[in-house]
């Protein structure tokens, strides 16, 4: 039967439908494989999920979740492999929430530290070590500000923070009111490093959004269903911290006169790299509906943030993305310093390649990253060499911000799971088929961590899941090619060598890395640097350039392979 | 008023749009001339439809009519059937394959496959070289694939087809930028500017532009519109809720 026409109304202008062609609705379509559609790979995974049974990791992390959807209850929490005994093996700490002005748990909650036992075991020492947490946990960040050997741990919370000193004998102190960094209000990542070159660790703080309970904000409708939390882009921004390390177990906080107060942020994730090689550590921050900072050391106690002109704030329509987890290494080889910083649905992970210019490019559309992640809101993230090749690889934990989501858009999920890039012969590769069941079973990702907790030279993976247990993922993909470990100890330069690069040479083989200063999101690394050789099976030399004040090159050569070994400034040979 | 009413009822349908056009002329911003000539041009269009069923009715356009109906209303999938028949019969007819492409991407949706669409444009682009909107789209699918060089040329000649067509240059510029032709990039931006003035994309871009060629006046000066237009169109300097703005 014929339709006899009204006059039809036409469905879409011109412009209408142009903008439409350029929303991210169309974009998403252009033929972009979801994670969640790549079938898994029949071979042996690349890593292996270890069960709490095995593991023996029994802690879950609880959100609080409310009616009310206050913002801080999606977003926690982080992780963290750090060496608290000093024994060489990697243990295990966790963040949970806790009592604040929004949440009264109704057990006690706290965070956990586990031991590790050295047989894929470990044994939960919160408790005996005095590191619960007292707030609203948020993120784990270790380094060894009073250059004593023993790592620290500074903890993020809402709405104070902890700074806990190691005191070597496996508990640890409350130092926070002495040092004077307990940053009131909505604290995020945060990262050791040593910003004017004096040896000593300093510390910047992100801050998140200007937030209490009674500035939570109603999104959404009021019918059954209905509420959802809220975007970020409803709460003003604030600015982060820089703490100035006095040598004294003391800080000065520096914010305003070092120019960081200057830069208002929704700061979720922080790392510390030297960008334009000058000697300098300068900081990327990932902002969530704000512009992301690139913020240049300047010399002389100052920052300036560049991340406009360089092009790493904005996305090409000159619009804030959410920025979450961000890292920073030379995936290129090419001498400069790259960054990362993953988004969320609808904006694409962003993938900037140095230009050596002060300019960053994004290279994330023309590689399999950018066609990825076009749905997918990613937190946790850290460039590594997850098979030994001598390549630096990515792996990002993943999961929507809000639990609601799927109510409001049918295309996207709340769960989502993790991905794993490979790069050789210089392009990039989506593995995550071959991941393993972590990157098929779709989770609430939060926190990343690497750290070789089996000390088997496959650096392995520990992701904080929102409202949920850890996921321990132990590195089987590195089997087979050779490596070399190393502890750097500065004495001249910062404790942890921070800023460090390492250069090492087999044959016509030669690789490079720089120890960049935190990277992730919440979350806190083994400080130890896996250098892959591939199949090689000896080392013509390594070389370290110490960062400044020492900045000195050490080579070392009658190096070992397959083990772990400590450089020390200064000091000729290995240990 | 009463004029266009009488002229409507006799069928004086000429009297009746001259009287229309007359009024809009004359009060430009009078809601009530607008309300009331929204209505009857409306009733002229639903007219003429009806007399092109009438006095063609196996016409390929009242077919193509009928299809654009059923596609106003959503009935994709109906008025996508139509349309492929218009074409098995006269294939060479613009406008056919342009709207088959936009009933692939609906189809689409959020994270299918636009393949199809894309398709449908090359071929619409074969048949009618002077649409600029076809150029366009293609020219959207390169740059979202990272396919500048390709992106580029599609987009200049978007604009050379259409130079009122803002969102071309604003494409253009964008796709030269992001292959490091800042140089080049700056004539179709700045052109963009011109004409969509509250766009904060369109400054920003220009002001990435200027700095990468040195104009850091002309970068500083692009950066305050871009803030200025933000906050303007009550973004508060970032992106509204998870989706991407274009």
């Amino acid at each position: 039967m014929r339709v006899v026409p009204a006059w039809p109304s036409r469905a879409l202008s011109r412009r209408q439908f142009l903008r439409a062609v350029g929303c991210s609705t169309l974009a998403a379509g252009f033929g972009f494989p979801s994670a969640h559609a790549l079938e898994a790979s029949a071979a042996p995974p690349l890593f292996d999920e270890i069960p709490s049974s095995k593991s023996r990791i029994t802690w879950t992390h609880t959100a609080g979740l409310s009616p009310q959807m206050y913002l801080p209850e999606t977003v926690g929490a982080g992780c963290a492999f750090f060496d608290y005994d000093n024994d060489g093996w990697m243990d295990i700490y966790l963040v949970n929430s806790g009592p604040c002005d929004f949440y009264r748990p109704a057990s006690p909650l706290r965070n956990a530290l586990y031991k590790n036992n050295r047989d894929g075991t470990f044994t939960d020492v919160t408790l005996k070590a005095g590191v619960p947490g007292n707030a609203y946990g948020m993120g784990a960040t270790v380094g060894d500000y009073d250059g004593d050997g023993l790592p620290d741990l500074y903890l993020t919370q809402y709405a104070n923070s902890i700074l806990y000193h190691n005191n070597g004998d496996g508990t640890f102190t409350d130092v926070t009111a002495k040092a004077g960094i307990a940053c009131p209000g909505w604290a995020t990542s945060a990262v050791w490093f040593d910003y004017d070159n004096d040896g000593r660790l300093d510390l910047f703080v992100c801050r998140f959004a200007d937030y209490r309970k009674e500035k939570n904000v109603f999104c959404g409708g009021h019918g059954p269903g209905e509420r959802y939390y809220c975007k970020p882009n409803v709460y003003k921004p604030m600015p982060s911290w820089l703490f100035h390390n006095n040598g004294d177990g003391t800080f000065t906080d520096v914010s305003r006169e070092s120019g960081i107060a200057a830069s208002l942020g929704k700061a979720w994730g922080v790392v510390a790299a030297d960008v334009n090689n000058d000697g300098l550590m300068d900081l990327f921050v990932g902002n969530d509906t704000a512009p992301n900072f690139l913020l240049m050391n300047q010399g002389k106690g100052r920052f300036m943030d560049n991340g406009v002109l360089a092009g790493v704030a904005y996305n090409p329509f000159g619009a804030a993305r959410s920025g979450m987890g961000v890292d920073a290494a030379d995936f290129n080889q090419d001498g400069w310093i790259d960054l990362f910083v993953a988004n969320v649905d609808h904006e694409m992970y962003s993938l900037y390649r140095n230009n050596k210019d002060g300019t960053f490019v994004d290279e994330a559309i023309h590689t399999p990253i950018g066609s990825t992640t076009h749905l997918m809101s990613g937190w946790g993230l850290k460039f590594f060499d997850y098979d030994n090749d001598g390549d630096i690889d990515l792996v990002i934990a993943d999961g929507h911000p809000d639990l609601t989501i799927q109510a409001h858009h049918p295309e996207l999920r709340y769960l989502e799971p993790m991905l794993l890039f490979c790069r050789a012969n210089g392009e990039w590769e989506n593995v995550s088929p071959k991941g393993g069941r972590a990157f098929q079973q779709p989770i609430a990702g939060r926190g990343l961590a690497l750290g070789d907790y089996n000390n088997d030279g496959a650096v392995d993976v520990l992701v904080s899941t929102n409202n949920g247990a850890p996921v321990l993922l132990r590195n089987n993909a590195a089997r087979g090619n050779h490596w070399l470990g190393i502890k750097l100890v500065g004495t001249k330069s910062n404790v942890d060598a921070v800023g460090a690069k390492v250069t090492w040479r087999s044959g016509t083989f030669q690789r490079h890395r720089t120890k960049v200063g935190g990277g992730s999101y919440l979350s806190s690394h083994d400080p130890r640097m896996v250098l892959g050789l591939g199949h090689r099976t000896t080392i013509d030399w390594v070389e370290v350039e110490w960062p400044k004040p020492g900045g000195t090159k050490q080579r070392f050569t009658g190096m070992p392979v397959d083990r772990y070994i400590t450089l020390t400034e200064g000091h000729s040979g290995w240990k | 008023m009463a004029m266009v009413r009488c002229a409507m009822a006799v069928d004086d349908e000429r009297t009746a749009v001259d009287t229309l056009l007359t009024m809009e002329q004359e009060l430009p911003d009078d809601p009530e001339v607008l309300y009331i000539a929204t209505h009857f041009f409306s009733e002229l269009g639903m007219r003429s439809a009806q007399r092109l069923h009438q006095r063609a009715p196996d016409s390929y356009q009242e077919e193509r009519l009928q299809a654009e109906t059923l596609q106003s209303q959503g009935k994709n999938e109906e008025a996508a059937a139509i349309y492929r028949k218009v074409l098995e019969k006269n294939p060479k007819v613009p406008g056919i394959h342009y709207q088959l492409g936009q009933i692939d991407l609906a189809e689409a949706g959020a994270s299918g496959s636009t393949d199809a669409a894309k398709q449908e444009f090359e071929k619409e682009a074969e048949i009618d070289p002077s649409n600029a909107s076809a150029e366009f789209v293609l020219g959207e699918f390169d740059r979202r694939s990272g396919e500048f060089t390709e992106a580029v040329r599609h987009f200049t000649r978007a604009t050379k087809l259409d130079t009122g067509f803002s969102e071309a240059y604003l494409a253009l510029g964008m796709s030269l930028a992001a292959s490091g032709k800042f140089a080049e990039a700056k004539a179709p931006l700045e052109t963009y500017v011109k004409m969509e003035p509250d766009d904060p994309a369109g400054h920003y871009q220009l002001a990435v532009a200027y700095a990468r060629t040195g104009n850091k006046g002309g970068a500083a000066r692009e950066m305050a519109l871009r803030a200025k237009t933000t906050r303007a169109r009550g973004l508060v300097d970032g992106s509204q809720g998870h989706s991407v703005q274009p």
